[in-house]
């Protein structure tokens, strides 16, 4: 899932990015309003990670201008927000929530908390169950856990992200600059065949039947 | 007809109707008194002298003039007189002595009422609703003010406990910051099975560094917490030299950032009531603010000037602008809880803060201080303030630079 952290708080932001990266997600970040409105326009977020106090605004402003839509968000999906700030009187809280925020978590926080919030507002639309399970492929993103037929698959993080991400849109033709959108972050260099590698090494460790079909000309699904 | 403003209050109030029935009561014991006595002399009858017929040796007649001595007459005039007085005077004097009792009783009740209605009051009054106020209604007399100068005490009490609140809020969202750098940090380190020696000597310095912050923040806190329960020590200080000491104690941290400090003081002595390690702070961390808001290259200007009743010291950034909501009730973002302490400072001095940018870009943050701790005046607002401290290095002629009073 790609995931954009807003923190001006520079030793803040490296933890919580390197915490979620290793927890499979894509992740960006940025230090100020204008950084995080220019990141939502041009990358479709599937969570935004969002402080209140920043050096040229507040979050909560942009959490609202982003629901109003005067802050236009790239792709069809608005992204989900989570509020992480420091204030923590019931008045901020309810103004955050009010604001369009999906949820609000106080600092300091325990990163496992964050995490398993995370975890539950990315699987909000995907029906509510914390493991996915298409055929006889299960997913359980708490434990990173994947196994077909019960059997477990060791899987790399990105192979892991990139299976999570075809479970979630099971079904659905995905394209490569689609994977790349979500299960990479700006870093991932457009031009590679990252995606094809990845894609191929996550089939082979899938193993037979192929679950994952290639379309040509359009990308690859989930079956 | 409108009544001088005397007749309104209690004292006159009190004494005249005290006077008026002190007055009317003697007045009508004076009369009873005067009747009585005049029924006692009218229906005395004096029967002096008489004549009356004999017969002398049974056959003359002859008429018999019997003579009562005048002194006689006299005694039984001043007894009958006397007595009658006697007995009024004590009987109305005894009724006189029920009937004040009485209307000292009423009078007292009547004029002691609003004490009790304050007293309820001000006993029902507790920390948690010091937004209460007695609001006592009726003429402004000596009662009303008690109660004006009770509410007026109240305004400041929960003035000083709603900014306290602030303060706590403010400190707490400050430090709070630094502990989540840790607390995610450690998180993270701890449970990455791969991480290098190199990630935790790297984990090692971002919590040092927030560690730094927190003490910094502790010390600021300590410092007012211990300032604040000793109370502030009001001297009369020279404010210029205070800001002498801070331009040559932070010039060369400053410089070292490119930003230079300049004072801009006026040659006439200026004298200010104030605690001069709670100025020498506050002053520190409006500096430390618009060190760290200016550009390289830049200037901050200190600036002391005398209006009226206030003395201003302001600091002049050439930054991109403060946010003035921010700077006067909000928290102060990474710069610590510099400007939370500010205005502490300024509150126990009973002066007021102020931030305001500047059209040209930058912005004044600045406190006034009183003469008198309990000022009458309101210090003059942002317009007037920017055209005191004008441009940074700039002089132009006409600006007021000293008392303009």
């Amino acid at each position: 899932m790609r995931l954009l952290v807003v923190e001006d708080e520079p030793d803040l932001a490296s933890a919580i990015v390197r915490g979620l990266v290793r927890g499979g997600h894509a992740v960006d970040s940025a230090a100020s309003v204008i950084d995080a409105e220019l990141a939502v326009s041009t990358v479709e977020y599937d969570l935004v990670i969002l402080d209140w106090n920043l050096p040229d605004g507040r979050g909560v402003d942009l959490c609202s201008r982003i629901r109003s839509g005067e802050v236009e968000t790239f792709g069809t999906l608005e992204p989900k927000v989570l509020m992480l700030t420091a204030r923590d009187s019931i008045e901020d809280r309810v103004m955050g929530l009010d604001a369009g925020a999906d949820d609000y978590l106080v600092k300091p926080f325990a990163f496992a908390e964050l995490e398993a919030r995370v975890r539950a507002l990315l699987r909000r639309d995907a029906g509510g169950s914390p493991v996915l399970s298409v055929g006889d492929l299960t997913l359980d993103p708490a434990a990173f856990q994947a196994t077909r037929s019960g059997r477990a698959l060791p899987l790399t993080v990105k192979e892991f992200a990139l299976l999570e991400y075809f479970m979630r849109n099971r079904g659905e033709v995905l394209s490569q600059e689609r994977l790349l959108e979500h299960v990479w972050d700006e870093m991932a260099d457009p031009f590679t065949n990252t995606v094809r590698v990845t894609v191929s090494n996550l089939r082979k460790k899938l193993g037979e039947p192929s679950a994952i079909e290639t379309v040509p000309g359009r990308g690859y699904v989930l079956r | 007809m409108q009544l001088p403003p005397v007749t309104r209050s209690l004292r006159f109030r009190l004494s005249g109707l005290t006077s008026a029935l002190v007055f009317s009561v003697a007045g009508l014991a004076l009369a009873v008194i005067y009747y009585v006595t005049l029924r006692a002399v009218q229906s005395l009858t004096v029967t002096g002298s008489t004549l009356e017929p004999v017969l002398i040796d049974g056959e003359r007649l002859a008429v018999r003039l019997t003579q009562v001595e005048m002194r006689t007459i006299e005694s039984l005039i001043k007894e009958v007189v006397l007595n009658q007085l006697a007995v009024w005077t004590i009987g109305i004097l005894l009724a006189l002595f029920a009937l004040s009792l009485i209307v000292g009783w009423v009078i007292a009740s009547r004029s002691l009422r609003p004490i009790d209605e304050i007293t309820s009051v001000a006993r029902d009054i507790q920390a948690t609703d010091l937004d209460r106020r007695i609001g006592l209604d009726g003429p402004d007399d000596e009662l009303t003010r008690l109660a004006n100068t009770f509410d007026a005490m109240l305004d400041r009490l929960s003035g000083s406990f709603r900014s306290q609140q602030r303060f706590l809020a403010h400190t707490s969202h400050d430090l709070r910051t630094p502990l989540a750098v840790i607390r995610s940090n450690l998180d993270v380190i701890s449970n990455d099975p791969g991480a290098t020696l190199e990630d935790w000597r790297q984990t090692g310095e971002v919590v040092e560094r927030a560690a730094d912050r927190i003490s910094v923040m502790v010390d600021d806190l300590l410092a007012v917490a211990r300032k604040e329960l000793a109370g502030a020590t009001l001297t009369a200080i020279d404010p210029a030299q205070i800001v002498t000491e801070l331009v040559s104690d932070l010039g060369p941290t400053a410089r070292s950032d490119g930003v230079v400090i300049e004072s801009d003081m006026p040659t006439d002595p200026i004298t200010v009531m104030a605690d001069p390690d709670m100025l020498r702070r506050a002053l520190g961390n409006l500096i430390d603010n618009a060190v760290r808001e200016s550009p390289a290259g830049g200037a901050v200007s200190l600036v002391l000037r005398r209006v009226g009743d206030w003395t201003y010291l302001g600091v002049v950034d050439e930054g991109p602008g403060i946010d003035v909501e921010l700077a006067l009730n909000g928290d102060n973002g990474d710069g610590g809880m510099g400007l939370g302490i500010v205005r502490q400072i300024v509150a126990i001095h009973a002066g007021r803060f102020s931030a305001v940018v500047r059209p040209e870009g930058g912005s004044v943050l600045s406190i006034a201080l009183p003469d008198d701790p309990d000022p009458a005046s309101a210090p003059i607002g942002g317009e007037r303030l920017l055209e005191l401290y004008g441009s940074p290095g700039t002089h132009e002629p006409g600006l007021p630079t000293d008392d303009t009073r």
